[in-house]
């Protein structure tokens, strides 16, 4: 049972539980029941963490968790490509186009859901590697290298994507008469 | 990357996670390196564009669910049990869309009305036929402080420990069963159902939705197998010919 403080830190911790949901599901509806799913699992559980830091990790996992139920009962479990090498970005994908928020949001929803996930945990949610690495329960080295392969293929659909909206770097002088 | 450097390091680094020496090392090949800084400035930009992913989606206000089959129960003694059970029944379904139950605002307005003007004064019994509900009340440290009887329905008035107050309204219903349906809001939480001929629906404000929930589920099953007793059917038909006494 939730007491006053817990209540307190699930209300507090929603928003970016939501997030996650969102970053995790295809649409919408399945955020909403994935996110509703989550809460009502974590208010009926026998025993709750009693430091906020530790009851954000334990909320956020049982979402995961509850997450990767659904996937293997689809047989759809997301990969890990733990071993593959980090791509080396720094001679393409865009890399002197500037980022247009929209479009980074857009790519993202395109992404494998093992990169949604790491990247969710991370950028959305706000986890550290630590925490994240405790959450997956793997090695904190293993978040740097998904984390860095997630932004890879982040930066990489971005490319892909005709959505990609290339900011002119450097403003166009002002014409002569024109306003400054 | 860069000699010294790698992908995953200028990661870590946007994410603030290497060590002040390492940070350190990131931060001078920066300096010496335009290429490396517009590649980390993507970086920091994408991070940021995703920071905001969350604050763009509505948040579903209103959470709601609704009860099916149980696919996996918890066994607990007492109210624990009863509460771990409907909650594992629950099935979550869109806040948003057709299928979303809508609030009895008449209920809330009826609990609000007693939360404003009624007094707790006076000892109440529980109306013949419903004494199924003294069990789950006393668990939940619920007294009964309030009854009103309506023509049509019958508001019974629950107060317990930290100011909770809680509304149950019975009332007779056409539909013989539904499942139960909680909405649990930060600052109302409701809950309806129907069975044995009658509706119950429960509200309250600002009640941990975990405790809300443990009622709700314990009057639901109380209800269930309690509903079709002709007693209640009995008291009720007696109260529709009380006068309102509001």
């Amino acid at each position: 049972m939730l007491d006053q403080m817990q209540q307190t830190w699930m209300l507090q911790t929603r928003r970016k539980l939501f997030g996650y949901a969102c970053a995790l599901c295809p649409d919408i509806s399945t955020a909403e029941d994935l996110y509703q799913d989550a809460l009502l699992r974590a208010m009926t559980a026998n025993s709750q963490p009693d430091d906020p830091i530790s009851y954000r990790v334990w909320l956020f996992r049982i979402m995961r968790n509850l997450w990767i139920d659904r996937l293997r009962a689809a047989g759809r479990l997301p990969v890990f490509e733990d071993a593959a090498a980090v791509e080396d970005l720094s001679n393409g994908h865009g890399a002197d186009q500037a980022v247009n928020a929209l479009a980074v949001r857009q790519a993202f929803q395109h992404l494998s859901k093992a990169h949604r996930d790491i990247l969710a945990l991370v950028d959305i949610c706000g986890f550290s590697y630590a925490e994240a690495a405790q959450m997956l329960d793997v090695a904190q080295g293993t978040i740097m290298s998904r984390v860095s392969r997630a932004r890879a293929a982040l930066s990489a659909q971005m490319q892909e994507d005709k959505t990609v909206v290339a900011l002119p770097l450097r403003r166009r002088a002002p014409k002569a008469g024109g306003r400054g | 990357m860069s000699v010294g450097i790698s992908e995953e390091q200028l990661n870590a680094f946007v994410d603030g996670e290497l060590s002040p020496a390492e940070a350190a090392h990131v931060a001078a090949i920066i300096a010496d390196d335009a290429r490396i800084a517009h590649r980390v400035l993507r970086l920091h930009q994408m991070k940021a564009a995703l920071a905001g992913f969350a604050d763009t989606m509505p948040l579903p206000a209103i959470p709601v669910a609704r009860a099916k089959r149980p696919s996996h129960l918890r066994s607990a003694a007492g109210l624990g049990a009863a509460a771990a059970f409907v909650i594992a029944m629950l099935i979550p379904m869109p806040a948003s869309g057709p299928s979303a139950p809508v609030l009895d605002q008449g209920s809330i307005a009826w609990h609000d009305d007693w939360l404003t003007h009624a007094s707790d004064a006076g000892v109440w019994s529980l109306p013949s036929g419903l004494d199924w509900v003294e069990p789950v009340m006393s668990t939940s440290r619920l007294q009964l402080v309030y009854v009103h009887r309506g023509e049509a329905m019958q508001h019974l008035g629950f107060k317990g420990p930290n100011a909770c107050r809680l509304s149950l309204f019975v009332s007779e219903s056409d539909q013989a069963q539904t499942p139960l349906r909680l909405t649990l809001a930060e600052d109302r939480q409701y809950a309806a159902w129907q069975t044995g001929g009658f509706a119950f629906e429960m509200v309250a404000r600002d009640m941990a939705p975990a405790r809300f929930a443990t009622v709700a589920t314990g009057l639901r099953d109380g209800s269930a197998r309690h509903g079709a007793d002709a007693s209640l059917h009995i008291a009720l038909a007696q109260t529709a010919t009380l006068p309102c006494s509001a």
